[in-house]
């Protein structure tokens, strides 16, 4: 039998029969989180409009350099026709970002005249996605192209047309060889035209000759102490800017001549170079010092002071073959005892020409080497000899400029440069040396970034004996760092950039401060 | 809603529909130079048909608070509140590309897992727990009145108790609040029935009964009230079987009727308070499904307007 208090009349009437009619906590709380949640959620959207902030809306963060429009959606979401003038649709829908937005501060030139079609800014450069960097595209942006790379009709493709990425079929670097580009893996035909003489095997021999002298002299930077002896490292003559990223062009006063490959040229001038300038230049230079020379040694008393620098004034007029007078002129001094030693020379000889040729003064903004030139001019129509008295100075500095010059000219010019066989005229010519300053042009490369490796495992220099070697990496050596799996970045905007910068907007831009940094009065009204 | 046969074309409907977004998805993922955006065409038709999805299960809630609208069937919204709802998470993950973009849009994704994420966990629970409670709870009541029977049983004992051992030492029997019995019974109107009759015809005297109202007072009235406390023995059935064991043991025979019936009021009670609990587990997850779906539904329309216009 049942349990009498558990039938169902007597639990039924436990229960009031209006209960549904009040309210139950549970139901209630139900109804008022059901209320609030979206109150919540309405106040916090007006308390951002409150603020005339936009961000809640956007897809995404802006990139890093376009943080300052960031709340400023119309400033890049405008119609096409808006300008300056006329001012841009807002209020529309589907308002998409055009290229006059992105053309107000990046002028983005065409990648390739001859490419087939030209995409929206937008297409690569997409806003909104936490793109640090909008440049940094995927790989397919560039390869929807390049795999199979076609141009105008008529126009024949200057590159590998099969390329799906740098892992995949990209080709072998390639540097231009002459006229026409050359790729590396073509071991007969690439060779470096410079034309200039350069053994980098033998500056890099351990224990080179004169290296001591240079770390006196230079300090130790470049300069690397081995068990053997005193080693050059590449960064002494192949130095970076200042980003580190690109290797700066070798300089013969910087790198070539202190200390190694100095253009002395004659015992008799001691300490006294000659410049690292065109054959003229130096002609002039050597003329000029002769003359001067000359000079000294003919002046009244040069040599008769008991000043050391006399002595060696005497000597060296000895050495030449050239009388001295007794009698020396007040404040006189020779010319290789002078302090400020070439540069002091050089002024001295431009005063001195200037008081000769008045009448050919030349213009101010002529190079110095132009206006030591103009000596030239005087020796082939000399002024009127004011020496009445011994040999004439233009005829002993004649005499004496041929033979110093034929050891200067061959076995210092011609030690590194190249001389131009077909170059008519009294001096000899040499060639260019052409040396390129960067090699890969159509890339980029940050030599900054790879600085935990050794140079020598890219740049095969030190089995490098002849000019003609190209030491650039082939492609190999950079896959083997820069692979698909756990290795270095491999895309296209690694080394590739799209847009010619040099063609880059102008730094003086066309907005004022007030226009970019205050907010617009239609910012509020949009949102 | 039981997940049986009765929901194999709303599967099939839903795994289908869930193919051929899929299918449309892929390619148009794999061929957007830019990956897969909300802004172009196929992720705009993506975030409409899930938006369009989102509102009728939204519509629900609507549906249920005018249960006279003669839109289709209960069952049929509820199927399809829960199987086009699922269908709505899939076709928003396309539409948004896997991302989650910017504050609002975050906010949206994170709401919307949510919210899926407890229907689902609403959807498991009603899976077995009904059936748990039918096999626990053969005195299952309305919810709504547990706290108003709990009072109702809470005040036969005290007359059940108060009749064998005179008048209890406690403040009021029965506050005023819990007088009402129900039956058509008006609230604060008084109890009418009190406790089936006892059959023992002569009692002994009231002072045999000390034990008896000694353990009620101290134990077996607190059990009867509507928060239960923490460490009470009753609240363990090896412990509430012994406390009446040892009554019956310290009462002489007339009682034992007395501690029987307090023994049926305690387990009635214990009931209610499982049916309580269980019932929390069941229904607890709608505090954070309905209300989430409304801030959904409102910030989902809102970025629908402002992401056109851009």
């Amino acid at each position: 039998m049942a349990d009498p208090r558990h039938t169902t009349k007597v639990r039924a009437k436990r229960i009031e029969l209006s209960y549904f009619q009040r309210s139950h906590p549970f139901r209630r709380w139900r109804l008022i989180l059901s209320i609030a949640a979206p109150v919540i959620a309405g106040g916090w959207l007006v308390g951002y409009a409150a603020f005339g902030d936009s961000r809640l809306y956007t897809s995404g963060p802006v990139a890093t350099a376009h943080t300052m429009f960031g709340t400023r959606c119309a400033d890049c979401h405008r119609s096409a026709a808006g300008t300056e003038d006329t001012p841009p649709t807002r209020d529309a829908f589907f308002v998409r970002v055009s290229d006059d937005a992105c053309t107000t501060c990046h002028r983005g030139p065409t990648h390739h005249e001859t490419q087939t079609f030209s995409p929206a800014c937008v297409t690569c450069h997409l806003e909104h996605k936490g793109h640090v960097v909008l440049a940094a595209l995927d790989d397919t942006h560039c390869t929807q192209c390049h795999r199979d790379l076609k141009t105008k009709p008529g126009d024949t493709p200057m590159f590998e047309t099969k390329i799906n990425a740098f892992t995949g079929t990209h080709p072998e670097f390639a540097v231009q060889v002459g006229d026409r580009r050359v790729r590396l893996d073509r071991t007969t035909e690439v060779k470096d035209t410079a034309n200039v003489q350069l053994n980098h095997q033998k500056h890099l021999k351990v224990g080179l000759k004169g290296l001591d002298q240079l770390r006196e002299l230079r300090g130790p930077h470049g300069i690397t102490q081995t068990p053997k002896g005193l080693q050059l490292s590449c960064g002494f003559c192949h130095e970076t800017d200042a980003s580190r990223a690109t290797i700066q062009p070798v300089s013969y006063a910087r790198h070539c001549g202190p200390a190694c490959h100095e253009l002395d040229f004659d015992g008799r001038f001691s300490g006294v170079a000659a410049p690292h300038d065109t054959p003229a230049i130096v002609h002039a230079f050597l003329r000029t010092l002769l003359i001067e020379t000359f000079e000294q040694c003919q002046s009244p008393g040069a040599t008769g002071a008991a000043a050391p620098a006399s002595d060696k004034l005497r000597t060296q007029c000895s050495d030449l073959g050239l009388a001295a007078k007794t009698e020396a002129p007040a404040g006189g001094a020779p010319a290789g005892s002078q302090p400020d030693g070439d540069e002091g020379r050089s002024r001295r000889l431009l005063r001195r020409g200037a008081a000769e040729t008045k009448d050919e003064e030349p213009p101010a903004e002529q190079p110095r080497g132009r206006r030591l030139l103009r000596g030239g001019a005087a020796e082939e129509a000399p002024k009127a000899e004011t020496r009445t008295a011994g040999p004439s100075p233009l005829a002993w500095a004649s005499g004496e400029i041929t033979g110093i010059e034929n050891i200067l000219f061959k076995q210092k010019c011609q030690f590194c440069h190249v001389k131009n066989d077909e170059a008519k005229g009294p001096l000899p010519q040499y060639l260019p040396t052409r040396i390129p300053v960067r090699w890969l042009r159509h890339s980029v490369f940050d030599h900054g970034v790879h600085r935990p490796i050794q140079c020598l495992e890219c740049h095969k220099a030190s089995t490098s004996t002849q000019t003609a070697d190209v030491l650039l990496p082939s492609v190999s050596v950079c896959r083997e760092c820069h692979r698909a799996v756990q290795g270095a970045r491999t895309g296209c905007v690694e080394c590739h950039v799209y847009h010619d910068k040099s063609q880059e907007t102008d730094l003086n831009g066309r907005h004022t401060i007030r226009q970019l940094a205050e907010r617009p009065p239609s910012t509020s009204r949009q949102r | 809603m039981l997940l049986d046969g009765a929901q194999r074309r709303w599967v099939i409907g839903t795994v289908v529909a869930t193919a051929v977004a899929t299918a449309a998805y892929v390619p148009y993922s794999a061929s957007r130079l830019n990956g897969p955006s909300g802004g172009s065409w196929p992720g705009l038709a993506f975030g409409v048909a899930g938006f369009t999805l989102m509102i009728y299960a939204g519509a629900l809630g609507a549906r249920r608070k005018v249960p006279t609208w003669r839109v289709g069937r209960a069952t049929t919204w509820m199927k399809g509140h829960l199987w086009l709802g699922l269908l709505s998470y899939v076709l928003i993950l396309y539409h948004a590309g896997f991302a989650w973009g910017g504050t609002l849009t975050l906010v949206l994704m994170l709401l919307f897992t949510v919210v899926i994420a407890s229907g689902i966990y609403g959807v498991i629970l009603q899976q077995f727990m009904p059936r748990l409670m039918m096999e626990r709870l053969p005195l299952e009541t309305v919810y709504e009145e547990i706290d108003a029977i709990v009072g109702q049983l809470r005040g036969e004992a005290d007359a059940l108790v108060g009749s064998v051992a005179g008048p209890l030492p406690v403040a009021e029997l029965l506050p005023p609040e819990q007088r009402r019995g129900g039956g058509g019974l008006a609230h604060g109107e008084a109890l009418t029935h009190g406790p089936r009759p006892l059959t023992a015809v002569v009692l002994p005297p009231p002072s045999e009964a000390a034990p008896l109202k000694d353990a009620y007072v101290r134990e077996i009235r607190a059990y009867l009230s509507r928060q239960l406390p923490r460490n009470g023995r009753l609240g363990h059935r090896r412990e509430r079987d012994a406390l009446f064991a040892h009554l019956r043991t310290m009462l002489p025979t007339p009682f034992h009727e007395v501690v029987d019936e307090l023994q049926a009021i305690c387990e009635e009670r214990r009931q209610l308070a499982l049916q309580k609990r269980l019932h929390h587990w069941l229904h607890g997850w709608l505090l954070v499904h309905a209300p989430l779906s409304m801030a959904l539904l409102l910030l989902a329309a809102v970025h629908a307007v402002m992401s056109i216009r851009y």
